[in-house]
């Protein structure tokens, strides 16, 4: 198993050669699965890392979450489940009255690439069920997305619904999407803001490390 | 209405047309002009049902009438025509659409797949009759009674009238122009990238058949260029030019793919097309306004070779000032957001309008607008719209 060439596919969005290297631990049985998928995980970092600097935009964002999800379903049977999502859980999801979700696409690809298990709600998701499932899972991670200016409402709605059952001192909340600016992120009373998947992974890591 | 106030807002409209096309000329005006981009907000505005306005054009007509006697805006994006659902409901067909008191959806969905979409090149009508259609409309497309069909065609006949009644009506009653001919190149300008990602494919299958179907993209955008764009083109070249006294622009286009595409993939899918057609008109010396959706600021330098005058980029989300700077040849449209319109104070949104005034358009080169269409009831405060409409109605620079 080469660890390099495993970055360098992913990184260059090559995905009939990365797979063939999934199909390869496969036939050798599993062996340096683990590696692989943290080679994946690299890869990805240096797609987030590209998208930054200007050379991939947001559509070789949703391809790159495609061919990873892609490489992990080949390699899955032979993960044992350690270490892959060292972050723990969090919740994502499309509020309320908003039915858009490639952002929320990316973004999951993109935490689950940084160390996360996410738990994706969907779209058009009401604050009861966001603050419930957080509840229940004993979730502290929050990632809020929408695109229309009336996502704005709903998120506040939502982080309004975590001070009505008494746990906004208990999770952290990041809203994300095209409305959001730093001003919308003090008004819904969120913790954290970000219109980049790659600020989304770099707070939610630092508020789970 | 008398003969003396048609004629005062035959004058207005006048006078409005000539600001719009001043500014966007880059030439310096008494004043800036404003062209809200009002949509469905101006029905909770005017206490209206957003379910009944949309299916009854008396209460769409009450909204944008309500809208104008408050408002003095020196143009309006939209008179109540969009989002309008008397045909689909004459129809009889559920599911495409849905819309609650307070907010409106399309269940929007791609029309081909990768392996369909040169059979839809091929034939469109036809196409679009046998697959998109059915798929559109659901199981129930082909048991359609003549009786549904008559009302059908009745209902898009009085939509028909009715966009033509509102035009009449802001032109003629309100001296408010249109934006620009509806068919500027004698057809909706629409790019081969911008089928594929708003109606053939989708962005998610768009973005995925970049990469791995980039040679079948790259004939069916070519192909599509002959078919759509080239006629076009070939009539802008033919056509008699500037269209001075009669709308604010002399085409409008609306860009979205630029949010999907890489720089190499704009070079490739986009740029070719919209070069060609961006330089025709910069040859007649028309204006176009582009409705840059997202933000087009990192591709903002490639529309700075074409002359003053020639582009007004309508911006959605970027930031006029830096904009200003990356594309000091292109007008802008823009500099209101519905953050400061819904929060801020009327103090600050006079403030930030000044400060556009003074900053953008001393010289020439912009008008108001907002970036995102007004949609929501939050989506801006009325006191806070009032007051900047007021301010720069009456603001000399």
């Amino acid at each position: 198993m080469d660890k390099q060439a495993i970055i360098d596919a992913m990184a260059d969005l090559e995905e009939d050669e990365l797979y063939d290297y999934m199909n390869e631990i496969m036939d050798n049985d599993g062996e340096g699965v683990q590696e692989a998928l943290e080679a994946c995980q690299e890869g990805m970092k240096i797609v987030g890392d590209r998208f930054e600097e200007g050379e991939y935009f947001v559509g070789d964002l949703i391809y790159a979450g495609e061919i990873l999800t892609e490489a992990t379903n080949i390699i899955k049977p032979a993960l044992t489940g350690d270490g892959q999502e060292k972050y723990g859980k969090m919740i994502l999801c499309t509020v309320k009255n908003d039915l858009h979700d490639i952002g929320k696409n990316i973004v999951r690809a993109m935490l689950e690439a940084g160390g996360f298990e996410v738990m994706d709600l969907g779209i058009d998701v009401d604050p009861q069920t966001i603050v419930d499932t957080a509840k229940n899972e004993g979730i502290k991670i929050i990632a809020l997305s929408g695109v229309l200016t009336l996502a704005v409402d709903s998120m506040k709605d939502t982080i309004e619904a975590f001070k009505a059952a008494g746990m906004r001192d208990d999770v952290k909340i990041i809203v994300g999407g095209a409305p959001v600016t730093e001003t919308v992120c003090a008004s819904v009373g969120a913790d954290e803001w970000a219109l980049s998947p790659q600020k989304t992974v770099s707070v939610c890591q630092a508020w789970a490390s | 209405m008398d003969k003396q106030q048609k004629q005062a807002m035959e004058a207005l409209k006048a006078e409005r047309i000539k600001l719009f096309r001043d500014q966007a000329a880059f030439r310096p005006t008494e004043r800036v002009p404003h062209f809200c981009n009002a949509v469905t907000w101006k029905v909770f505005d005017a206490g209206d049902s957003l379910p009944e306005a949309l299916t009854d054009f008396k209460v769409m007509e009450h909204s944008v009438r309500h809208f104008l006697d408050n408002y003095p805006v020196d143009g309006l994006m939209d008179t109540g025509i969009r989002n309008q659902f008397n045909v689909m409901e004459a129809f009889g067909s559920e599911g495409y659409y849905y819309y609650t008191d307070e907010a409106v959806g399309i269940k929007d969905h791609a029309l081909c797949t990768i392996d369909t979409l040169m059979d839809y090149l091929e034939d469109e009508e036809r196409y679009t009759w046998e697959r998109v259609l059915p798929e559109k409309f659901g199981d129930e497309w082909n048991q359609k009674t003549l009786d549904q069909w008559k009302t059908a065609f009745k209902e898009y006949l009085k939509y028909t009238y009715f966009i033509i009644h509102m035009g009449s009506v802001s032109g003629k009653e309100y001296g408010v122009p249109s934006l620009a001919p509806n068919n500027p190149a004698k057809g909706a300008i629409q790019f081969g990238i911008e089928e594929l990602e708003s109606n053939l494919l989708g962005i998610k299958e768009l973005s995925i058949s970049l990469r791995r179907h980039k040679a079948l993209l790259k004939e069916f955008c070519d192909k599509w260029d002959e078919k759509h764009i080239d006629p076009m083109i070939e009539k802008v070249y033919l056509s008699d030019g500037p269209q001075d006294d009669k709308y604010c622009f002399d085409a409008s286009m609306i860009l979205l793919s630029h949010n999907i595409l890489n720089p190499k993939q704009f070079d490739m899918f986009l740029w070719p097309s919209l070069k060609r057609m961006l330089d025709a008109y910069a040859w007649k010396g028309e204006s176009v306004r582009i409705f840059a959706e997202g933000s087009i600021l990192r591709y903002a330098e490639k529309f700075n070779r074409y002359p003053k005058g020639t582009i007004t980029f309508h911006l959605e989300q970027d930031d006029p000032f830096e904009f200003r700077e990356a594309a000091p040849n292109c007008a802008i449209m823009g500099g209101l957001d519905t953050e400061m319109l819904a929060n801020a104070t009327v103090e600050e949104c006079i403030a930030h309008t000044k400060k556009l005034c003074d900053e953008l358009g001393r010289q020439g080169g912009f008008i108001l607008s907002e970036g995102k269409m007004l949609s929501y009831k939050n989506d801006a405060k009325a006191d806070n719209l009032k007051a900047i409409c007021d301010f720069v109605t009456n603001y000399k620079l």
